[in-house]
């Protein structure tokens, strides 16, 4: 038995107004989106040789961090399609991909470590006291490693 | 984007003079066996020259004979009236060397069969398979047969093998041309028809003719000593070793490229449109740089089965031909056949996709100069 | 200077020629070759997309009445301009097929056809 080779895709989606992400999205309009931009890009082939495994296996609403799997052999097909997405359910959307690899654990570990320097980013924008103790607090959480129970670190608040 | 394997191809340069020692172009041509069509290529002329006419194909003619069994090819009395006394060319046609069976008698009195697996292994005769096949998973192989070795004559046991096992073993019947060069002037290509004509169809074929003439046409500037760009550097390097400044010169002046004017040929006998502009939504072909505008020029191309001795002649008579006249060069190109077993010598030929052999001569006035540009496909050996 | 050269070129062919003949369903329709090029757009947009569509095609010939051309493609596209021209099925609300009848990598080889020479050998 052969094992099936997939590429995972772990890909942020910027939003003009954050609002809508939580509004628009979910994983089928994401599946959709993404098939269709591929049929355009690359036609028919295109379409149908990626139709085979593609999948939407994560969705964050709240940081708009999604992740797509294909098979190993059309990653190109993929990775040239994103970015030529344009909107996701009418709303328009730019994709910025974030890290390619082969199994779901490097994309979780990888996601962890973007988020953690994500906090830092969040932390300098900071302007109330309240706030930063927020953040303080979700940086602390993360360092003592308890992460892996929450996939993707959902302590990311929204700025 | 998307990318596919894309198949593979093997063109061969050569640039020497006719007068050279070692020059190759007699040997190119006479082991280039079964030649297709031929054509002529003259800028600077109203129409064909005499000289080149009468060396022409024009008037050799062939015969086509319908459902002919292999085994009356390998009987004895045809090897010892035929194979034996001349060069006797034979080639099966109508099917495809990539799916069918396909057989061919060169003028050396070799029989080459091309056979897929299940004909190979009915017949029982031995062969080797195909070298162009996978190791394990070969489809093709091929067999030889050595007509005019000593052991094949009557009562011998390798003559009595091959004759069981056309005759009984398996019935191979294909459609054939065969033209024929006899030896002894007084036999002539009527024997071959008159012998079979009672028990099979023979028709006695002409050599098909297409000739056009272009006027006002651009032509490029080629200069005999430069082959390609890409040897341009070491060219200039090994002349100004042998310290003549005139070599160095020489090379400065841009030139068109081999490639270029072999893809150029191509076009003209395609009859392409040669005058694209580069934003062109159609074509941006165009004639390569640098050109010369010439009044007319012909092209003259005969098709049909035609033997390398014939091809021999004519190219003597276009060097004659060039070296007198003004022409600024001449090129006479050889199309072999698609679906023949071997393209030069025994040297295997396969069919992947095309199945090209063929070679194009430019002949330059200056110093008997010529060039040969030889195209073969994947399923062929460097000749 | 009366030396010998050689040099043989056998990588992936930088360009390709193909010999295409176009049929409709209906004998009488004519099309130029400014609308041919477009068909072969429309084809390999068909099939691959606006990244097909980008490929560089010349018709190096079209003859108007029998509707037989010779594109150049270059070698890394040839196969994606055959099968696009292959799964062509329509074009215009016509039915339509393209029958690829020679490829190769030499120009000059698509002047003559031995395969399809002798078919019609007068019997």
């Amino acid at each position: 038995m052969v094992r099936i080779k997939n590429r995972y895709f772990l890909c942020e989606l910027v939003f003009e107004d954050a609002i809508w992400r939580a509004l628009a999205v979910n994983n089928q309009h994401l599946y959709n989106a993404v098939k269709d931009a591929v049929r355009q890009i690359h036609g028919d082939y295109g379409a149908a040789a990626i139709a085979w495994g593609l999948n939407v296996k994560y969705l964050n609403p709240d940081t708009g961090v999604m992740m797509i799997r294909v098979r190993r052999q059309n990653q190109k097909i993929l990775s040239t399609t994103l970015p030529f997405i344009k909107s996701v359910a009418s709303f328009p959307v730019t994709m910025r991909t974030l890290h390619i690899s082969g199994t779901i654990r490097s994309c979780q570990k990888f996601l962890v470590k973007y988020n953690r320097r994500q906090l830092v980013v969040l932390l300098r924008q900071c302007r109330t006291k309240e706030e930063r103790q927020k953040v303080r607090e979700s940086i602390r959480r993360c360092t003592l490693e308890q992460e892996e129970e929450e996939f993707g670190d959902g302590a990311l608040e929204d700025t | 984007m998307v990318e596919f394997l894309s198949p593979k191809s093997k063109t061969i340069f050569e640039s020497s003079a006719f007068i050279h020692k070692n020059s190759r172009h007699t040997s190119c041509v006479s082991d280039h066996y079964f030649n297709h069509a031929v054509e002529v290529f003259l800028p600077c002329c109203d129409s064909l020259p005499d000289a080149v006419q009468v060396s022409s194909p024009q008037r050799q003619e062939y015969y086509a004979v319908k459902r002919l069994p292999l085994a009356e090819l390998t009987n004895a009395e045809f090897v010892s009236r035929f194979v034996k006394a001349g060069r006797l060319y034979v080639l099966s046609i109508g099917q495809h060397i990539d799916t069918h069976n396909v057989a061919a008698i060169l003028p050396t009195g070799r029989l080459i069969l091309s056979v897929n697996k299940d004909t190979y292994q009915e017949l029982g005769l031995e062969g080797k398979p195909s070298q162009f096949e996978k190791p394990r998973k070969v489809t093709k192989y091929s067999v030889e047969v050595n007509l005019v070795a000593e052991s094949f004559c009557k009562g011998k046991k390798n003559y009595e093998r091959v004759q069981w096992c056309f005759k009984d073993r398996l019935d191979l019947t294909f459609d054939f041309l065969l033209a024929w060069q006899p030896n002894d002037p007084s036999q002539s290509l009527d024997d071959l028809g008159s012998f079979w004509s009672s028990k099979y169809e023979c028709l006695r074929v002409e050599q098909r003719q297409h000739s056009f003439q272009m006027r006002n046409q651009s032509i490029p500037v080629i200069d005999s000593s430069l082959l390609l760009h890409r040897q341009h550097k070491s060219n200039q390097d090994a002349s100004r070793m042998n310290g003549s400044s005139q070599g160095c010169e020489e090379t400065q002046v841009r030139s068109c490229d081999a490639a270029e004017v072999y893809e150029w040929l191509g076009a003209v006998a395609c009859q392409c449109d040669c005058s694209g502009a580069s934003d062109s939504f159609v074509n941006t072909y165009r004639c390569p740089e640098p050109s010369q505008q010439v009044s007319s020029s012909v092209c003259h191309r005969w098709t049909g089965l035609i033997t390398s001795e014939r091809i021999l002649h004519m190219l003597d008579a276009l060097r004659s031909k060039v070296e007198c006249s003004r022409m600024p060069w001449a090129a006479l190109t050889v199309h072999g056949f698609t679906d023949s077993p071997v393209s030069w010598g025994s040297r295997e030929h396969g069919f992947s996709k095309y199945g090209n052999n063929l070679y194009t001569f430019v002949i330059f006035p200056k110093e008997q100069r010529y060039w040969l540009i030889m195209g073969i496909g994947d399923h062929d050996v460097c000749p | 200077m009366s030396g010998f050269q050689r040099v043989v070129s056998k990588d992936t062919a930088e360009k390709f020629y193909l010999k295409v003949a176009l049929e409709f369903e209906n004998p009488d329709t004519r099309i130029d070759s400014v609308q041919f090029r477009a068909l072969v757009s429309k084809a390999l947009h068909q099939l691959y997309g606006e990244t097909g569509a980008s490929i560089p095609v010349d018709i190096l010939r079209f003859q108007d009445d029998t509707m037989e051309a010779i594109l150049r493609v270059s070698g890394r596209s040839l196969v994606k301009v055959w099968s696009a021209l292959t799964l062509l099925g329509e074009y215009a609300q016509e039915e339509c097929a393209i029958r690829v009848t020679q490829v190769s990598p030499h120009l000059l080889a698509l002047a003559v056809d031995s395969r399809h020479f002798f078919q019609n050998l007068p019997s």
